[in-house]
């Protein structure tokens, strides 16, 4: 009988331990998934006319943001030596990827760099979507960018409906379907 | 199968429980750590407290040299602001989306507190070195030689860290350089605040000490000595 109690309260310790553990396992899983792994965009409370602009690309093209009416516009501030830049790079092209058919544009314009600084990245970080040069840096000012990366999503109509300070993993799929919800 | 049930209850029963306390140990509690990079050997201080986590990062005066004279500023000009103890910060909102609340920072509050080199010296407190200061200085010099060139200004604003920003739940961060106004290897205890819900009627003010931070020495990276 002793050892049949014995028996039932080592099982029932070696159950509680492992429950334990695993629900430990599983908080920890879940709550850093949660903190380190979210992905959104800013809606701004009082929606803002996009300030226009015009810019050349690599290649020497004129783009206006006018050019661009009536699709969501990703717009993003950036430079070679700023490191979240960097890092968002690739995840842009794969978004690019994922949204190039979808009727929405994306913008990359390069705050004060001149156009041999951006090649020389861009062979190192692949872009297939469109950058811009501001090189004197007169666009970025008119724009409400304290720091870079900062990317402002423009509705069909021209307003900033959505800002992202720092950097995202922007082929991430809820982030994507924010800005496809405006389309 | 009995035991099977009594498993399920109990992984339900810490599950909540484990959840709840991870949650509270994360809303309250206050770290601040000191980190070494074992390939640089510069240090990282690193504050975390509710939803904010701020690093300062020491800069070499030599990195922070080749940055600016890179970038369009002379010889002197890059020297003068690499030697006046530069960090990289990074400020990150590491709130939910859902939960989370806005975090806004404005570096002219922040203060220093720090002993002169001369030893018969009282500690002084003074404020940061902003970006404006630094602009304004320039505005000041006359002779077009010394001047700072539009290029070079346009670097600096970007690379330095936004005087006053307000950071979003859900992602928001920037990095940019600091200047404290200090010699290389000076020590210093930084006062920081921070607000969180700066737009609201529920505004709360926070603020928190980092003591004990090291401006980097002048250390030539090509024969590793003091300059």
């Amino acid at each position: 009988m002793y050892l049949q109690i014995r028996f039932l309260q080592i099982k029932f310790q070696s159950e509680f331990k492992s429950a334990f553990i695993l629900s430990l396992f599983i908080t920890i899983v879940l709550h850093s998934s949660l903190v380190f792994s979210e992905q959104s965009l800013t809606s701004l409370s009082k929606a803002q006319p996009a300030p226009g602009f015009s810019l050349l690309d690599m290649d020497g093209v004129k783009h206006q943001l006018s050019d661009y009416k009536g699709q969501p516009v990703i717009i993003n501030f950036w430079a070679t030596w700023c490191p979240p830049c960097r890092a968002e790079m690739p995840s842009m092209e794969r978004a690019w990827n994922k949204i190039k058919d979808e009727c929405i544009a994306m913008l990359a314009i390069n705050v004060g760099e001149d156009e041999d600084t951006v090649f020389t990245f861009l062979g190192d970080y692949p872009a297939n979507f469109t950058i811009l040069l501001d090189q004197s840096g007169a666009v970025s000012e008119q724009w409400p960018v304290r720091g870079l990366p900062t990317t402002f999503i423009v509705s069909p109509d021209g307003q900033i409906v959505y800002r992202a300070i720092g950097g995202r993993e922007w082929d991430d799929e809820q982030l994507l379907d924010q800005i496809r919800q405006i389309k | 199968m009995m035991s099977a049930i009594r498993y399920f209850f109990t992984l339900l029963f810490f599950f909540p429980v484990l959840t709840l306390a991870s949650i509270e140990s994360g809303l309250n509690e206050t770290q601040v750590n000191t980190l070494i990079d074992k390939t640089t050997g510069l240090k990282t201080w690193q504050l975390t407290q509710s939803d904010l986590e701020l690093q300062l990062v020491q800069r070499l005066p030599d990195q922070t040299r080749g940055f600016f004279q890179g970038r369009g500023f002379n010889k002197q000009q890059a020297n003068k602001i690499a030697t006046q103890c530069v960090f990289q910060t990074i400020v990150k909102n590491t709130g939910l989306k859902k939960t989370g609340k806005p975090i806004s920072i404005s570096l002219k509050n922040w203060r220093i507190i720090h002993q002169p080199l001369s030893i018969n010296k009282n500690k002084i407190t003074q404020g940061i070195k902003l970006k404006e200061d630094w602009a304004n200085e320039w505005l000041t010099i006359k002779d077009k030689n010394k001047q700072v060139k539009p290029s070079a200004r346009i670097a600096f604003k970007w690379a330095t860290f936004p005087s006053e920003q307000t950071f979003e739940p859900g992602g928001d961060y920037n990095w940019g350089m600091i200047s404290f106004g200090l010699p290389p290897g000076a020590w210093f205890d930084l006062h920081i605040f921070w607000q969180s819900n700066q737009a609201s009627e529920q505004v709360q003010f926070h603020d928190q000490w980092i003591k004990n931070i090291q401006c980097p020495e002048d250390i030539s990276i090509d024969n590793n000595e003091r300059i």
